[in-house]
């Protein structure tokens, strides 16, 4: 039974086939959304309201023709897709959606496990673009490489500094931080009149999130009319549909986890109806609007400004993001170890 | 020049979020041209004196004029319209202005042969009779609408 | 470090048309660049000599999509000429208009095209709603979005109505605040201006060596401008500002181009404040006297030079185009060198290629035994039907149907 329980948990809901969804449903989002703004329409036409074009899309890739490069190494070419896929899975289980989870998706330090699992697509990114053997490809995954250094120490700052924040007083002893995304909702949950203390770390998270997923200003290693499609030009049919799919998924992470560090968690208190407990789905209906409104606020990034070139955005993230972060560190340092709540 | 701001497009990108998108939803939605929009040509092919000048004059060859009978002096003009590229200089060099604009762009067809028209003088008799006839069966069923305006020249079979 | 040959193009996401420039890269930085050119040569010069002069002026408007109006012109100006046939000062004020308004949109055209080349997407959708309008108005005036059709030997084609000429006021007023709005956002958008600015960088010497023409010379603070150094349609009676910019990289460029937007829009308000009534054409004879004429024209790209030579006979003897973009690729390959790969797409935008305009002959070169040869008309009709039976297709000619009307003559 628990391990029924548990096939449901990780392939039905919140796992693949909620994510796919979820993912999908993120991506029309994000097109409607820059659409609107360019004062355009977006997707219309696939589905009520273009709602299913992302899905038409992943599933005209996957009846592409797949074309490996002669030259390219077969076994890894094949292989990359299926890892980053894997790996963005496997972030995305460790986020609470609603009150129930199981024991191992959520325990204490998987706020850090959760980061990393995310950094792996990026690294195969760069396999990807390396084992190509096209020049546009290879220059992607250089410049991959290069943005990584660029916005991971940010991004890692940014998102660990509310978590710093998250301890408890238990009897005049300091209880520290155990990392985990849940308790971390849980304080802010009750504690809510600290959220806007964070408000650096969360622009600055949303900035390296964009980074991350290499949207503009940040899509240099993807810069479509330089290098064609960056470290992922040579790939076509199943393995681009899941590499999408993949970044998709990312976007939906990402902005999950942002939503769950700085925006505060799920509902604690019950909320009856009648005789049933419906505060699970009224804290997943808010799990599902707070990561729209991440979504939201990343697309309006995406049409407000070109694309920088990747020295530039190296220089901006080394000038602006990693000091900023630092900032939000030292406010939850102070706070913690002047205040006392 | 202004000074460096950023997020400068900000106030432009919302305004616009909360406003009517700029595209029209074609084919459910349709723009008319303007009047002047250079359509296809039609045929008056009873004014046709047979001159030529339009076929000296069509960059891309598209008209053919040849006697419709060899006892009256009448012309057929065959119009191709797959080869046509709406540029209208047949309409500026005919001297007894027989070619007419319209602004019909919705041109497409499957066949080639579909879109080349005979426009010969019996044909618009002919068109003409039949969509008389069917106007008159239309009214004869006690519905309100106007007979439709019969189209000039026919689809070549 | 060794360098590494890369291709960009002939088909490529930065080009609009195909060219192809194969760039000789040290890491990220640009060494030296080897363009071909040829890639959307059409034999139109070869076309012009089959047909007569009125059915020139239609294949000669189909150079370009962009600049049609820019072929039209300096085309039936040539013509002209050589029949020593005065036309209407009507006929002349209509042409600098419809030239003006395919300045216009052809300038939006190109700042949403350079946002596009830098990922600033939501500039180019602006930029090409706005331009919508310009278009509109075209269509109202000529019956063509592109293609306009305006130009006939001996004047114009068509009038300008009264109605047309409130239309385009209100035009004006959109365009101006709109243009006003792009120059104040786009100057103050940080990625829009770290993309563009010191990029690209042309000297005012480089640009008078290599012949840059258009806006790329005008931002390198060479201040040419065939509407003022050589006054054709109406362009001498109408007073306007040549702009240029001292920045000498892509910004001052765009700034030329921008502020020419601007003048333009003035230039339309004085038209049709002074435009003199009368025909807007006279009746041409068809064949045209022996001779050779010259025509320069201030294309949206810069400056397009027409030559003809007729020979008595209702078709030409020979005419020849040397385009914008054909002048402006020295300067750009000049302007690539040691810029950034990044930095390749908005380099080649910025001189507005038009690769159709450009492409008016091609060298065949046997890369296997480094000859090239040219080839007479006849000697390439063979080469391509030896071509056509050595892959298993019947040529052409040698079908039932025959060859197309146009060419039975030649």
């Amino acid at each position: 039974m628990e391990a029924v329980k548990v096939l449901l948990y990780l392939l039905v809901f919140p796992g693949a086939i909620f994510l796919f969804a979820f993912s999908t449903f993120a991506e029309w989002f994000d097109r409607k959304v820059y659409a609107r703004l360019q004062n355009r329409i977006g997707p219309l036409h696939t589905g009520s309201h273009g709602l299913l074009q992302p899905v038409a899309d992943f599933f005209k890739l996957m009846a592409k023709e797949d074309i490996v490069p002669a030259a390219a190494d077969k076994g890894i070419f094949n292989a990359l897709p299926l890892i980053s896929f894997a790996s963005a899975l496997a972030g995305f289980l460790m986020i609470p959606i609603f009150r129930a989870h199981l024991p191992f998706t959520s325990f204490p330090g998987d706020l850090i496990v959760i980061l990393y699992l995310l950094s792996i697509p990026t690294i195969i990114y760069f396999l990807a673009g390396w084992h190509s053997t096209n020049y546009f490809a290879m220059l992607g995954s250089f410049r991959n490489l290069t943005q990584l250094f660029g916005y991971e120490v940010p991004l890692f700052l940014a998102l660990l500094a509310p978590g710093m924040l998250a301890g408890v007083w238990q009897g005049g002893i300091w209880m520290p931080t155990n990392w985990q995304i849940a308790a971390v909702g849980r304080f802010y949950m009750t504690h809510a009149y600290l959220i806007p203390v964070n408000i650096i770390g969360f622009v600055v998270a949303l900035i390296a999130l964009q980074a991350k997923l290499e949207r503009v200003p940040f899509d240099a290693p993807e810069a479509e009319t330089e290098i064609v499609a960056g470290a992922l030009t040579e790939y076509s049919g199943k393995k681009l549909a899941l590499f999408r799919l993949t970044v998709d998924m990312e976007l939906v992470a990402g902005s999950a986890l942002i939503a769950a560090v700085f925006l505060g968690g799920f509902i604690l208190q019950p909320v009856m109806l009648g005789s049933f407990d419906i505060s699970p789905f009224l804290s997943f209906i808010l799990f599902v609007l707070k990561t729209l409104f991440v979504v939201a606020l990343l697309s309006l990034m995406r049409a407000l400004m070109g694309r920088l070139r990747i020295d530039q955005t190296i220089a901006f993230s080394w000038r602006w993001l990693a000091p900023l972060s630092l900032v939000q560190i030292l406010i939850s340092v102070a706070l913690k170890a002047l205040v006392r709540f | 020049m202004a000074k460096r701001k950023a997020a400068a497009m900000l106030p432009e990108l919302l305004k616009n979020f909360f406003s009517k998108p700029d595209t029209v939803k074609y084919p459910f939605e349709k723009l008319t041209p303007t009047p002047e929009f250079r359509g296809r040509m039609v045929w008056e092919a009873d004014k046709c004196i047979g001159c030529q000048a339009c076929v000296r004059d069509c960059p891309t060859g598209v008209i053919d004029i040849v006697k419709a009978a060899p006892d009256v002096k009448k012309f057929n003009a065959t119009y191709r319209m797959y080869l046509c590229i709406f540029c209208g200089q047949c309409v500026d060099s005919c001297p007894v202005h027989c070619i007419h604009w319209t602004s019909a762009f919705e041109l497409a067809a499957d066949k080639r042969q579909t879109i080349q028209y005979d426009c010969s003088a019996e044909a618009i008799e002919l068109a003409r009779k039949q969509a008389a006839e069917k106007a008159a069966a239309a009214a004869a069923k006690a519905t309100a609408t106007p007979a439709p305006e019969p189209p000039p020249d026919t689809p070549a079979a | 470090m060794p360098t590494i040959k890369v291709p960009l193009g002939p088909q490529h996401p930065a080009l609009k048309e195909p060219e192809s420039f194969k760039f000789e890269l040290d890491g990220e930085r640009i060494v030296d660049v080897d363009v071909r050119m040829g890639y959307a040569h059409r034999g139109i010069e070869k076309g012009f000599e089959a047909r007569n002069f009125t059915q020139g002026i239609y294949l000669a408007e189909r150079i370009c999509g962009i600049c049609s109006h820019s072929h039209t012109t300096p085309f039936a100006q040539n013509a002209e000429e050589l029949l020593k046939l005065e036309i209407p000062p009507r006929a002349k004020w209509i042409r600098s208009l419809v030239g003006e308004l395919e300045r216009i949109h052809s300038h939006l055209l190109w700042l949403g095209v350079a946002g596009h080349e830098v990922g600033f997407d939501s500039l180019f959708m602006y930029t090409w709603r706005d331009r919508e309008l310009v278009l509109d108005m075209l269509e109202h005036i000529s019956g063509n979005r592109v293609h306009y059709g305006m130009n006939t030997i001996g004047g114009v084609r068509r009038d300008i109505s009264a109605e047309q000429v409130t239309k385009l006021k209100e035009m004006n007023d959109i365009v101006t605040a709109r243009t006003d709005y792009y120059i104040k956002m786009c100057t103050a958008e940080p990625t829009f201006m770290a993309r563009i600015s010191g990029v690209g960088p042309l000297t005012t010497q480089q640009a008078l060596d290599l012949n840059a023409v258009g806006p790329m010379a005008r931002a390198s603070g060479v201040k040419r401008d065939v509407r003022k150094d050589d006054p054709y349609a109406a362009y001498g009676e109408i007073p306007f500002d040549v702009i240029t910019a001292d920045s000498c990289d892509i910004l001052g460029r765009a700034v030329v181009r921008v502020f020419e937007l601007l003048q333009s829009v003035k230039i339309v308000d004085y038209i049709l404040k002074n435009m003199p009534a009368g025909d807007i054409k006279v009746k041409a004879p068809r064949k045209i006297p022996s001779g050779e004429a010259i025509a320069r024209y201030e294309a949206p790209r810069g400056e397009n030079i027409h030559f003809m030579k007729s020979n008595g006979t209702e078709k030409p003897d020979r005419v020849k185009v040397r385009a914008p973009t054909y002048a402006n690729m020295p300067a750009t390959i000049v302007s690539l060198r040691g810029g950034y790969v990044a930095d390749i797409p908005i380099t080649v935008a910025a001189i507005d290629p038009c690769f159709c305009c450009a492409d008016r002959m091609v060298r065949l070169v046997d890369p296997r035994k480094g000859r090239n040869d040219l080839l007479s008309w006849p000697q390439l009709q063979q080469y391509s039907r030896d071509w056509l039976r050595k892959m298993g297709t019947v040529p052409r000619s040698e079908r039932s149907g025959g060859l197309s009307p146009i060419f039975r003559g030649i």
